[in-house]
């Protein structure tokens, strides 16, 4: 898709990215954040890529594409926080493909921004783990103004 | 007072797999859940088999 121009960059987020750092998790979809230049300012940025994705025989399936069996959900980058994780993301191998994931931190980071229950539990589990660098989160949190929310979370949950 | 088990061998053991499988490749991880999402459609058609079957028996 990055080679055919439909999308720039992406990254893998969410559920699945996390468990490139901990333990698996049950999950039923696949988050994938991306970057196009000039997005119009709504959801229309989808159209190419499920035009793109449907000619090759995938099908949309409610707000995700099924592929290959998975519900794969394309969100385009909504913030500065995940502009820089996108950018910054890691390139692994998964079997024999060159993949794209968030880093732990930048997860750890957009967890606490969602700040749903279940991103706090998860955020509990990288720190159990040990699958945060604290000096590189604090940079990040800070950049995002987020330190402050850290500092709660940390206090309720952490220490 | 009453006496109860001491469980936290089956705690530690627990600590100790989840970190053993946090130390797997992403392609084992991923594997595992793949595992999990099929058991859990199997559970849910067999949910969804059972359900029509008790609702046509009560037709």
């Amino acid at each position: 898709m990055v080679k055919d121009g439909v999308i720039e960059q992406y990254a893998i987020g969410g559920a699945v990215a996390a468990i490139f750092y901990i333990e698996p998790v049950n999950t039923n979809d696949l988050d994938i954040f991306f970057h196009v230049e000039n997005p119009d300012s709504d959801l229309a940025i989808l159209a190419p890529l499920y035009d793109y994705l449907s000619a090759l025989g995938y099908k949309a399936q409610a707000e995700a594409i099924d592929i290959e069996g998975w519900p794969v959900q394309f969100l385009p980058i909504f913030n500065p926080l995940l502009e820089e994780a996108v950018k910054e993301a890691r390139e692994i191998k998964f079997k024999r493909t060159k993949t794209r994931v968030l880093q732990a931190e930048h997860l750890t980071a957009i967890m606490l921004q969602t700040g749903r229950l279940k991103d706090y539990a998860r955020i509990m589990q990288f720190a159990e783990h040990q699958a945060i660098d604290h000096a590189r989160l604090t940079d990040i949190l800070t950049r995002h103004s987020l330190l402050e929310k850290w500092k709660t979370f940390e206090q309720n949950y952490l220490l | 007072m009453k006496k109860y088990p001491d469980i936290s061998p089956l705690f530690k053991g627990k600590t100790e797999r989840r970190r053993r499988l946090a130390q797997l490749s992403f392609e084992e991880k991923i594997a595992i859940v793949n595992r999990w999402r099929n058991l859990t459609r199997t559970i849910k058609n067999s949910g969804q088999t059972e359900t029509r079957t008790v609702s046509n028996r009560s037709k």
